[in-house]
């Protein structure tokens, strides 16, 4: 993931100013020379000339994903964590179909890091 | 409860889920694009075909995505969704490993057709390139490097080859195919930028010069130091292999004929017969090719000469006077002039004479005679004075027949 | 304990300053002198009194007396020259490290006044300005002067950009696009800057080493040479040749620097002088003269218009690497003494400012804002070392500022040196620690603390290194603040940059290129890699590095002989914010490390001498024409009329404009001999052949008749032609091959008859071998092999080996070929040919022996 945009998860959209604000607090945290050095390089590109920015932005993926929904609220205290599962999280049929009986070319959602996150969060709440 | 959000982020997960498992499908295994690149699958979801191609990759069948991201033609595509397949073919092509290289030919003409296509979305790329330069650039300068995705991608394809170009590995070859291919790629695409076409010639034309750059300078090292031997064979079939990767590059041809042609005299000279055969044999492929080409194409004359001397070296070389025959004839064809061609030309037919006189029975001799007359008589007029002609028609007088 | 804060040094033509960046961040301090004068004249002289050197003022003081300053030494920097004072001679970079050291002197004597007792302060490091468009010998003279001077040189930083970081400091401007306009006393430097969030980019840079304020007076003291003359004093001087004609001359160089100043301030000044100096007669000279501005104006006017070009050139830079131009320019500064001449002003203000955003140019502390600037950078690159003076022997550097605007203050600090056991260092208030660090080694690298602020403006604190007991085993106090943060780069930005591209010669089709390695304007440090291939078998890889075409090094790599042709050469190429190079080279399993010492200046001495190069300039740019020699007269003529003006008024500048042109003749030449191949005549000669083949046929031959075959030939020598002025030798060989291949196909023809071995054909082809054999030796024997030594013998040894191969293979055998039978002589004629053909193909290579190819 070569492309700085990418890359440091910065947005296209953001002008010069934000960028370099963004990119001198990666490069202050940098662990080490080289990291320090390729995130400078970063920036220079970044910012040296609109044109290659320009390039730079039209070879990232545009965000065409649904925005984030709302995360759920959180649970009242005093329900037992125990009688949280994920079918709690998984009221529609088809979704509960989709976790029970069905797996995915590589990744079931069981192992999904986000689902598991959410569902140890919930577990403690 | 579900809510409308769960089911939004349920359908978010689904979507990197889907694409990092077709980007496993597609890329032999190198790390996944951002996390943004599943907008690609989101966008083709839209769509029935999408959206049946998603619910069966779910249930583990990933191929009908695959054909999806695979379109024949990208006319009446959303330009955002073909942004997202010029990058998606980009990055694979950028990471597939050299030997898979059908697979990254495939990978490169569908990014070029897709970046194609997406220069003539003038709407969409305007957005996307004021949202992210504003006025830092004067409006037909942001217009034009919006435009330019497929330029660039050209650019890249010949820079990636230039790098290995010195060792003609896979990279090199892969550059050279698509190139020799962009019109395929073009064919998908309803109205591709007006210059592409000759741009993807003129790449093409710099990177065959500069793959075959390493493979001139062996040779002039080797022409500069010592009589023809193995480095110059070596250069040659390395000119040779280039040529296979071009898709029969008409100047590779001229180029190993040029560099063929004094070597192979000095070898005559030399009379290093095995060596003139080894090179021969080196060069045939591309020597056959360019024949072929200057006996369709008149405004190839020029190289009329070097070739039936090409074919006229391989004759002498022959062992059956058949075969060399056929192969000096074939020189004639090209160029009817060529003064060594006639002569060996006249020199085998007067040959054929005299053996088919000393080879036909006693009773059927006067007619072997009347045949061998029909060659001396070709012999002299494409080179008159041989000795062997002369002792064939002394033959051919023997049996009672004029000469 | 100690304290050691880092100077910033503008080490000046005619003047230096030296800086220092306050800890809290809200002072610059620059050095002064009790009256207050913040500059020290960059002049040397020998005290005999005291037989020990005189630096600054009381140097300058014995301009005119026996013994006088040495000045101008910036102007000979990398030079190999050394310059006499008193009884001893010394080198530029020792003239220039007496000055640094004088400089470090008084500015430890001005901070001594008032600092506590307990507290011994350090002047051990220092940032040292230089004009941006100094080549790399030039550099390195300056880095090596500090390091003379006992100090260890942070960096070198380019002297626009520290202007620019000084009126960004100062007025805070965080952004913006800044052009600097830099006239010193003998040089003259343009840099376009852009500052971003506080953070530099330096996007073009561009300049004349040998033009600044020196200039203006030496054109001027000709001027008044010329009056004095026309009153009828002895003044035909030869400044080169005669040491007493030089010093009249200075007398009235010092008098043009006098009407320059007041012609600053005044309209028109007059000039009343008695007895100033003696003629060549030994009259004294006395005059009255008046003199008015547009007089003095007009003198100078084609210098200063020779500034305005240096800044369209960076301009045009500037938008090819940013997109940035004039119009986009938000601040114009002027830099440097020469910028108070008002036809400068008035220049920037017509020609810069008009078309860009800026009013008017920012013109404060002309003469110190680069000290100021070096000084805030220096700050930036060093920060505060603090260590124990006792035995302790604790050192600890403070890298990021000691000044923050919230509630908090990251701090970094490395410890470079702690007593046994340390295990932890901490910072620590009267109440007790703020922030602490293990410390696992020493020296321990970066640490990042963040440490709670007060409200107060200063808060005391003191560093504490911790081993296991209950006391600390070192303390070193020190403060922080609490305030505004003036816009200060991080290491995002890399302030010095390259000034001019570093090349290195490469064969490309066959021809020999400058392919650039360090392209001009990339921020230092850098470490660059590139692989180029080895293009013959030579035994021996040259690796020629130039800066634009100044050579600074030449690597040469031996390898076994017969090693493959296309074998990779890596070359490592880095490059330290003061501009030291170092180069390693791998190839076939050798490697070679090479620290550049960049090659000296070497220049013609003596007017005869210079009087060739020109008449050989001239020459060289006859024999070119089209595209090649456009550029070559375009670089020529300013250089030649520089130098022809040089001769007579500076020496210095004379010696390096010679050496410049020497390098540029040097190159032409090359250019000139060695074009493409096969060279153009032969292609021409080809093509006259292929019509008289046409023509003796009567027009109508392959198909084609006359004006289809005239047509045909001319779209060749079109292609030819094309190739040609745009030096694409794949495409010329391409077109000379088919030209080749063409020729054989139409002669055809005629040969289809002729036999074998024609005794007339035969004696023909004999009589062009022994004149071909006999052209090719004198060509090796003339052929001139180059300067630089190693080179010059793998050269030499290969030309010897052509020649014995010519006797032994083509001459002896042509010899005994008289009364050769027929047969047996066109066999040898055609074995001979190829021999030949391989020595004359090996002879054209002999320039380019060793040589890397490039893919």
């Amino acid at each position: 993931m070569s492309n700085p945009f990418e890359r440091y998860g910065l947005d296209p959209f953001d002008g010069p100013a934000a960028i370099t604000e963004r990119m001198r607090e990666l490069a202050e945290d940098a662990e080490s020379e080289e990291e320090r050095a390729e995130i400078r390089e970063a920036w220079e590109a970044l910012t040296l000339h609109p044109r290659r920015r320009l390039e730079l932005a039209l070879e990232a993926h545009p965000d065409s994903r649904p925005a984030l929904g709302r995360s759920p609220r959180p649970r009242r205290r005093g329900r037992s964590a125990d009688a949280l599962g994920l079918a709690d999280l998984t009221a529609l049929p088809s979704v509960a179909g989709a976790l029970g009986e069905r797996t995915l070319p590589d990744v079931s959602l069981d192992e999904d890091p986000v689902l598991i996150d959410v569902a140890k969060k919930g577990a403690r709440g | 409860m579900w809510r409308p959000d769960d089911q939004q982020l349920l359908e978010r997960l689904e979507e990197r889920t889907l694409m990092r498992a077709l980007w496993r499908r597609m890329s032999h295994g190198a790390p996944p694009p951002s996390e943004r690149a599943a907008g690609l699958v989101h966008l083709l979801r839209q769509t029935d075909e999408g959206a049946r191609a998603c619910e069966r990759a779910l249930d583990g069948e990933i191929e009908l995505l695959v054909t999806l991201v695979r379109p024949a033609s990208y006319v009446g595509l959303r330009p955002p969704l073909v942004h997202h397949l010029a990058l998606w073919h980009h990055a694979v092509a950028r990471t597939l490993p050299p030997h898979a290289r059908g697979e990254a030919e495939e990978a490169w003409l569908q990014a070029l057709g897709a970046w194609a296509a997406l220069a003539s979305e003038s709407a969409y790329l305007r957005g996307l390139a004021e949202a992210v330069v504003a006025d830092a650039l004067p409006a037909a300068e942001r217009d034009a490097v919006a435009v330019d995705g497929a330029r660039r991608l050209l650019a890249e394809l010949e820079e990636r080859a230039l790098e290995g170009a010195g060792a003609l590995d896979d990279v090199t070859a892969i550059s050279l195919s698509v190139f020799a291919r962009v019109p395929e790629a073009l064919a998908r695409v309803e109205a591709p930028p007006a210059t592409l076409a000759s741009e993807a010639v003129r790449r093409r034309r710099h990177l065959v010069d500069a793959t075959m750059r390493p493979v001139h300078e062996a040779l002039t090292e080797a022409q500069a130091r010592t009589e023809p031997g193995e480095a110059h064979l070596a250069a040659l079939a390395a000119a040779v292999r280039v040529w296979r990767f071009t898709a029969h590059d008409l100047e590779l041809e001229r180029f190993v004929v040029d560099q063929a042609t004094p070597m192979a005299w000095e070898l005559y000279g030399h009379k290093q017969w095995s060596m003139l055969r080894r090179l021969d044999a080196t060069i045939a492929p591309a020597v056959d090719a360019l024949a072929e080409r200057v006996g369709r194409d008149p405004d190839l004359f020029a190289y009329a000469s070097r070739v039936a001397q090409m074919l006229v070296f391989r004759a002498e070389l022959l062992t059956t006077l058949d075969t060399q025959l056929e192969t000096v004839e074939r020189a004639l064809v090209l160029c009817d002039t060529h003064r060594n061609g006639r002569l060996v030309c006249a020199d085998l037919l007067s040959e054929r004479a005299l053996r088919r006189i000393e080879t036909a029975p006693l009773w059927d001799r006067k007619r072997a005679a009347l045949e061998a007359r029909v060659d001396t008589r070709r012999a002299e007029s494409l080179f008159a004075g041989l000795a062997r002609t002369k002792r064939a028609k002394e033959a051919i007088a023997r049996e009672g027949v004029e000469p | 304990m100690f304290v050691d804060r880092p100077v910033g040094i503008d080490l000046g033509t005619t003047n230096s300053e030296v800086a220092i960046l306050d800890p809290s961040e809200r002072d610059l301090l620059v050095y002064a002198d009790e009256h207050g004068r913040k500059t020290v004249p960059s002049a040397v002289c020998w005290d005999p009194a005291t037989s020990s050197l005189l630096v600054g003022r009381p140097a300058r003081m014995r301009r005119g007396r026996e013994h006088g300053p040495v000045e101008s030494i910036k102007r000979r920097m990398g030079q190999s020259a050394t310059v006499p004072v008193g009884p001893r001679t010394m080198s530029p970079e020792e003239v220039s490290a007496a000055i640094l050291g004088e400089l470090r002197r008084l500015m430890l004597e001005h901070l001594k006044k008032g600092a506590p007792t307990d507290v011994e302060i350090r002047l051990a490091r220092a940032v040292i300005t230089v004009p941006a468009y100094f080549d790399a010998p030039q550099m390195e003279a300056t880095r090596k002067a500090g390091e003379l001077a006992g100090l260890e040189v942070l960096g070198l930083l380019q002297e626009p950009t520290a202007a620019a970081i000084y009126h960004s400091w100062r007025n805070e401007l965080g952004d913006g696009v800044f052009l600097v306009y830099d006239l010193g006393g003998g040089t003259f430097d343009v840099s376009v800057l852009r500052c971003l969030g506080g953070e530099y980019q330096v996007l073009a840079i561009d300049g004349d080493n040998y033009l600044g304020g020196d200039d203006f007076d030496r054109r001027f003291a000709e001027k008044l040479r010329q009056k004095l003359v026309s009153r009828g004093f002895a003044l035909d001087l030869k400044v080169r040749e005669s040491s007493e004609d030089a010093e009249r001359f200075l007398r009235l160089v010092h008098l043009a620097q006098e009407v320059k100043e007041s012609l600053s301030t005044r309209d028109v000044v007059h000039v009343a002088k008695e007895a100033y100096f003696t003629d060549q007669r030994g009259e004294a000279v006395s005059f009255e003269l008046e003199i008015g501005r547009p007089e003095y104006e007009a003198a100078i006017a084609d210098l200063v218009a020779t500034t305005m070009r240096c800044c369209e050139r960076a301009l045009q830079r500037a938008q090819e690497i940013a997109g940035v131009a004039l119009a986009d320019v938000d601040h114009v500064i002027l830099v440097g003494g020469s910028t108070r001449v008002p036809a400068v002003v008035e220049a920037v203000k017509r020609d810069l400012c008009a078309p860009s955003k800026s009013q008017a140019p920012l013109q404060e502390e002309v003469d110190t804002c680069v000290a100021l600037g070096a000084a805030v950078h220096a700050a930036q690159l060093g920060g505060l070392r603090l260590g124990s003076t006792n035995a302790e022997g604790a050192v600890v550097s403070l890298l990021s500022p000691l000044v923050a605007k919230k509630a908090e203050l990251k701090l970094t600090l490395e410890v470079e040196d702690a007593p046994e056991g340390t295990r932890s260092v901490c910072v620590a208030d009267s109440e007790g620690g703020l922030a602490e660090h293990e410390i696992t080694s020493v020296p321990s690298g970066k640490l990042r603390l963040t440490i709670p602020l007060g409200d107060e403006p200063e808060q005391r604190v003191q560093l504490e290194l911790w081993g296991g007991g209950a006391d600390a085993l070192a303390i070193l106090p020190f403060a922080l603040y609490r305030g505004d943060v003036r816009p200060r780069a991080s290491s995002l930005s890399k302030p010095s940059v390259v000034a001019k591209d570093i090349a290195i010669e490469v064969l490309k089709a066959g021809r020999r290129e400058r392919r650039v390695l360090v392209a001009r304007g990339t921020g230092l440090p850098v470490k660059v890699d590139h692989r180029f291939y080895t293009a013959d078998q030579s035994g021996a890889v040259v690796l020629r590095l130039l800066q634009n075409r100044l050579p600074i090094k030449t690597l040469v790599v031996s390898v076994p002989e017969g090693t493959e042709v296309g074998t990779p050469v890596d070359l490592e190429l880095s490059c330290d914010e003061s501009m030291r190079l170092e180069a390693k080279a791998k190839v076939a399993g050798q490697e070679l490390w090479a620290q550049i010492e960049a090659a000296k200046l070497e220049a013609p001495e003596s007017t005869q001498a210079l009087d060739r190069l020109l008449e050989d300039a001239e020459g060289v740019g006859k024999q070119l024409w089209g595209r090649e020699g456009n550029a070559y007269r375009r670089e020529l003529e300013p250089l030649s009329t520089s130098l022809r003006e040089a001769v007579a008024t500076d020496p210095a500048k004379a010696a390096a404009l010679a050496a410049r042109l020497q390098l540029l003749v040097e190159e032409f030449r090359d250019a000139s001999g060695e074009g493409l191949t096969p060279p153009m005549h032969r292609f021409e000669d080809l093509l006259d052949r292929i019509r008289r083949v046409v023509y003796r046929s009567g027009g109508g031959m392959l198909g084609m008749d006359l004006a289809a075959w005239e047509e045909r030939i001319d779209r060749l020598s079109r292609r030819g032609q094309e190739a040609w002025d745009t030096s694409d030798g794949s495409e010329w060989r391409r077109t000379y091959n088919e030209a080749q291949a063409l020729y054989e196909t139409a002669s055809e023809q005629e040969f289809a008859s002729r036999a074998v071995d024609d005794p007339e054909h035969l004696a023909r082809r004999q009589a062009n071998a022994v004149v071909w054999a006999s052209l090719l030796e004198s060509k090796l024997r003339d052929f001139v092999p180059s300067a630089a030594d190693e080179v010059r013998e793998l050269q030499q040894a290969e030309r010897d080996r052509l020649i014995a191969s010519l006797h032994e293979k083509v001459r002896r055998p042509l010899e005994g070929a008289q009364g050769m039978p027929p047969v047996e002589l066109r066999r040898l004629l055609d074995r001979l040919n190829p021999e030949m053909e391989r020595i004359e193909l090996a002879f054209e290579r002999l320039p380019q022996i060793g040589l890397v190819a490039e893919r």
